[in-house]
């Protein structure tokens, strides 16, 4: 490894950056409700309800050892409304009553479907009102969790279309409602993510955001996402990683969110409701067993909802009163965006320098690989807000074992964060969990051999790892959790510190820094786009 | 079809009874991944698939494969805990599959798989097979990591999925639905439930798989009833690295009961209770990777006598002295079960671990079915009872090794 003088990073501009702080607090006396009635029963599992503007519910129903979409007219009874033999269910209302759902068609076997050329997959369809079907897509893919945004005229969902690897889950699509087999737009997350799949988009009534819910990882737990309609890339989780969170919906005014939530202590799945901006989240008390997929009634003093209470799900419903506070709303954390270490490289095969904040400048000693380490580096304990490394290097070989490029050591914890190369010729930036656990994220190719390539990590304090390498698409990995980083033991340039993952290349630069780089956006808080939303 | 399996292992077990033996054969638990054969193409036309593996057919043809490995138990991957392939009664409604159950996550490999549902298959895969595998005369039994935890939440079981209460949970009180924890009365009755549908479909070897049981460790086990065990005991609050073997024992301990509960359950009708552990290098190492990775430890189950048998499904060997080191280490363990229960040594194709045969062969310069012979004889030297195969795919142990292994088979005379 050697470290060359041909590029310098010098950017050493302070810059004062809200961060995302998904911490949501319980509140006191914001949300209440009423007892539970029961609005369904007999025979087979009703679930995924959804209330249209006429009051009629909308189901999906098991009795038949399918899911049949049933309706439920104020003071009536349910009737069949969708029976297409096949598994039809996950529907939605469109604001004129017409009615959205998946068919999931039959096949005698994958094999079988595949050898034969079919495109008949999980696919939507539209029920228009005077009874007849149209399909709406079609493909051996999985369109699903349908929604209408609130211009009527498009459909959100998720979708697989197009991702063949392990780990590859739904993205975010839409498709016009009056293009029936037409084009489908489709969506990546924040930027792309392997290991990730979503379920569950909902525009607001306003149409200036959308939520969803996403999950990320082995170890992921489904998360409330949300962003700006206009701007998906950027995206802010709104709840924490150490729930389960599923299923958002908007309540009629655009200011609270109900969705099925799980946290340590509850006894099961749970109706929860958020007022985002201000930071509140509570659940409901809906009754015993697990209650889940909320929908709003029209004029938002009811929420409808799944339990199965009585050994079977059944909906029911409550009247709620919500009075969201914005008042009362939390107050983003300001992180003093600062360059804590600078690579000064001198005269080639010289030792290399690290330049602090203050000023002050060590000198690196030569590691056991040809490697440099710089012990007792300064400023670098970031503690549990966001940090950044941002590193240029020359990779001249891929190795199956693993080349470090730049790694973090703090006391207790091995390598606590790193760009290192893999098998495949990656990047990795990785850091650590709150129990140690390897928090990691993949560049979507190789990087180029031979050429120096220009790399930025961001870590966030929840968790989420921000990846940008030159010449490629960013890449976004929701973590549950990141670790607590006290003062740093060792910074090592070009190698791990022992014997073992030297790197076969050059690191022209290296800057490792609290907050965001210069020329790096932070994310918004879930404040900032409500605001947003509320300016315009 | 089966009719012909049945007179094929007649005519092959006659064979091996004429044929002689100077030595002991060696059993060979073959461990069957059904699934890993569903995307493999017809030679000649990469259109076709080889095995339909919802089907009957797919799976005898799967079977008939495997046996070719001189196989003289098959342990066919139930999947139970994870997404069931039969029909379970754990996993109803809502169906377990994507997307008519949006909690799961789409399996995007390639179309097939993301399409392709056991629980729903015309067949029950699981009582169709234990059928046809005894009718071929070889033990007919199961190979059960309690969950398969791959790559986010598209193998979590449905019932986990349901039961959220019984989640795993971290110490800093992350829920997990990888793992529902064996600490909750309801989960080890949930998992005798899984157990008792098993046998009622006809498995007559219960092979537990604590190392293929995907990402679950003590880690996800600070759950509620095992922080009131542990402050009831030391009156403190349980160490934060879950990887601290006091920890890790302590956990093993709420294994070890439902351990116990599934031996009482089988030593009734003489089924054996087969464990599968992590690499082992040194058996009486305190921090045993599968004590440190699964919260279980072997080494008292085997002296409790809960085990029938142990399979080593990873031999730390140095690749200094690749069979010098194996051989010992063979004989450490051997000693160790002191005839308590039957011993397994791998012969290993996959090299997740790079002490596979293909590891051995880089170190020895030999070739892998020369490697494969050299492990066959250690094994017998070393007293064990047979090797394991894990696990065996389309033609992951060649033609040249499957012959090596037939050849400590009772199952010699086998065309391939």
């Amino acid at each position: 490894m050697a470290i060359s003088s041909s590029v310098h990073l010098a950017s050493c501009l302070a810059v004062c950056v809200l961060a995302c702080m998904p911490a949501v607090s319980q509140g006191a006396d914001w949300v209440s409700c009423g007892p539970a009635r029961q609005l369904t029963f007999g025979a087979g599992n009703d679930s995924e309800p959804v209330v249209g503007h006429d009051g009629i519910i909308a189901f999906q129903n098991d009795e038949a050892g399918r899911y049949v979409i049933k309706c439920l007219k104020p003071g009536g009874k349910p009737e069949v409304l969708v029976d297409v033999k096949d598994h039809a269910f996950q529907p939605t209302w469109t604001q004129d009553g017409r009615l959205v759902y998946v068919v999931r068609h039959p096949m005698e076997t994958a094999a079988k479907a595949i050898e034969s050329g079919s495109e008949d997959g999980a696919n939507l369809w539209i029920r228009q009102l005077d009874g007849t079907q149209v399909r709406l897509t079609k493909g051996l893919w999985c369109d699903y969790t349908p929604s209408i945004a609130p211009d009527g005229k498009t459909v959100r969902f998720v979708t697989t279309r197009g991702r063949h690897k392990v780990g590859d889950g739904a993205h975010l699509a839409s498709l016009d409602l009056s293009n029936a087999g037409g084009d489908i737009r489709e969506y990546t997350f924040a930027a792309y993510s392997s290991f990730s799949s979503a379920a569950s988009p909902a525009v607001s009534p306003d149409g200036r955001l959308l939520v969803w819910a996403q999950v990320d990882g082995t170890y992921g737990n489904w998360r409330l996402h949300l962003a700006s309609t206009s701007k998906l890339t950027t995206s802010v989780s709104m709840t924490e990683g150490s729930m389960s969170a599923l299923s958002p919906r908007w309540s009629p005014d655009g200011k609270v969110i109900a969705f099925t939530g799980f946290r340590l202590g509850d006894p099961g799945w749970g109706v929860y409701v958020m007022d985002p901006p201000a930071g509140l989240m509570r659940r409901l008390e809906v009754g015993p067993g697990n209650s889940r997929n909320p929908a709003w009634s029209a004029d938002g003093k009811r929420i409808v909802f799944e339990s199965n209470r009585s050994g079977l799900y059944k909906l029911y419903e409550v009247d709620v009163d919500i009075r969201p506070d914005r008042a009362r709303g939390r107050k983003a954390t300001r992180v003093q965006s600062r360059v804590e270490g600078t690579l000064v490289v001198g005269e080639l095969g010289s030792a290399p320098r690290l330049r602090f904040a203050d000023g002050d400048l060590i000198t690196a000693e030569k590691g056991p690989v040809g490697n440099w380490l710089f012990k007792e580096p300064k400023g670098l304990d970031f503690g549990d807000g966001p940090f950044y490394v941002k590193a240029t290097f020359t990779l001249n070989k891929v190795k199956k074992d693993p080349q470090v490029v730049v790694g973090g050591y703090y006391p207790g914890m091995m390598i606590a964060w790193q760009f290192h190369t893999n098998a495949e010729g990656k990047l990795c930036f990785t850091s650590r969990s709150p129990e140690g656990m390897y928090l990691a994220v993949n560049s979507l190719s190789p990087i180029p051999l031979g050429v120096p390539c220009q790399a930025i990590g961001i870590h966030e304090p929840d968790g989420t790892l921000r990846f940008w390498v030159e010449g490629q698409q960013p890449v976004v990995m929701h973590h549950p959790k990141a670790a607590f980083l006290g003062q740093a033991r060792m910074l090592t340039i070009g190698g791990s510190d022992g014997t073992i993952y030297p790197l076969d290349g050059t690191v022209h630069a290296m800057e490792v820094g609290r907050g965001y780089p210069q020329g790096v956006e932070a994310l918004p808080t879930v404040e900032e786009l409500f605001n947003q939303e509320v300016e315009r | 079809m089966r009719t012909l399996m049945t007179s094929l292992a007649l005519a092959i077990l006659a064979g091996g009874v004429v044929s002689g033996q100077q030595q002991k054969d060696l059993e060979i638990l073959a461990l069957v991944d059904h699934y890993d054969f569903y995307n493999v193409r017809e030679p000649k036309d990469r259109s076709k698939f080889m095995f339909d593996t919802e089907t009957a057919e797919g799976c005898e043809d799967i079977l008939k494969h495997v046996l070719l490995t001189g196989a003289t138990s098959v342990l066919w991957r139930p999947c139970s805990g994870s997404v069931m392939r039969y029909h379970s009664d754990e996993e109803r409604f809502p169906l377990a599959v994507t997307p008519t159950d949006k909690r799961r996550v789409h399996q995007n490999e390639s179309a097939v798989n993301g399409f392709i549902s056991y629980n729903t298959a015309k067949i029950d895969i699981i009582r169709e097979m234990m059928a046809s595998i005894a009718a071929s005369g070889r033990v007919p039994g199961v190979h059960w990591p309690f969950e398969e935890t791959h790559h986010m939440g598209w193998t979590f079981g449905a019932w986990n999925l349901e039961h959220p209460e019984y989640w795993g949970v971290t110490k800093t009180g992350q829920v997990w639905s990888g793992r529902t924890s064996l600490a909750y009365p309801a989960v080890s009755d949930h998992k005798m439930r899984v157990l008792e549908e098993l046998l009622e479909r006809g498995a007559r070897h219960i092979f537990i798989d604590a190392w293929r049981s995907g990402s679950w460790s003590p880690r996800f086990e600070y759950v509620k009833p095992e922080l009131e065990r542990w402050k009831a005991r030391y009156g403190t609050e349980p160490p934060s690295d879950s990887r601290d073997p006091v920890w890790c024992k302590f956990v093993s301990e709420t294994q070890h009961a439902w351990f116990k509960r599934v031996k009482k359950r089988l030593e009734a009708e003489k089924i054996p209770l087969t464990l599968g552990v992590q690499l082992v290098g040194d058996p009486d190492d305190p921090c045993d990777q599968t004590l440190i990775g699964r919260g279980i430890d072997w080494r008292v189950l085997v002296d409790e006598g809960v085990l029938d048998g142990l399979v080593v499904m990873g031999i730390a060997w140095d690749a200094k002295d690749p069979f010098g080191s194996t051989e010992k280490i063979y004989h450490d363990i051997v000693a160790r079960c002191k005839g308590k229960c039957k011993v397994y040594f791998p012969i290993q194709a996959y090299d997740f671990t790079r002490k596979s045969f293909h590891s051995y062969a880089k170190a020895t310069e030999l070739t892998i079915a020369e490697v494969t012979a050299k492990l066959l004889e250690l094994t017998r030297e070393s007293g064990a009872d047979g090797v394991v195969l894990e696990v065996v795919d389309y033609n992951n142990y060649p033609r040249a090794v499957r012959r090596e292994l037939r050849k400590v088979s009772p199952y010699k005379s086998i065309e391939d």
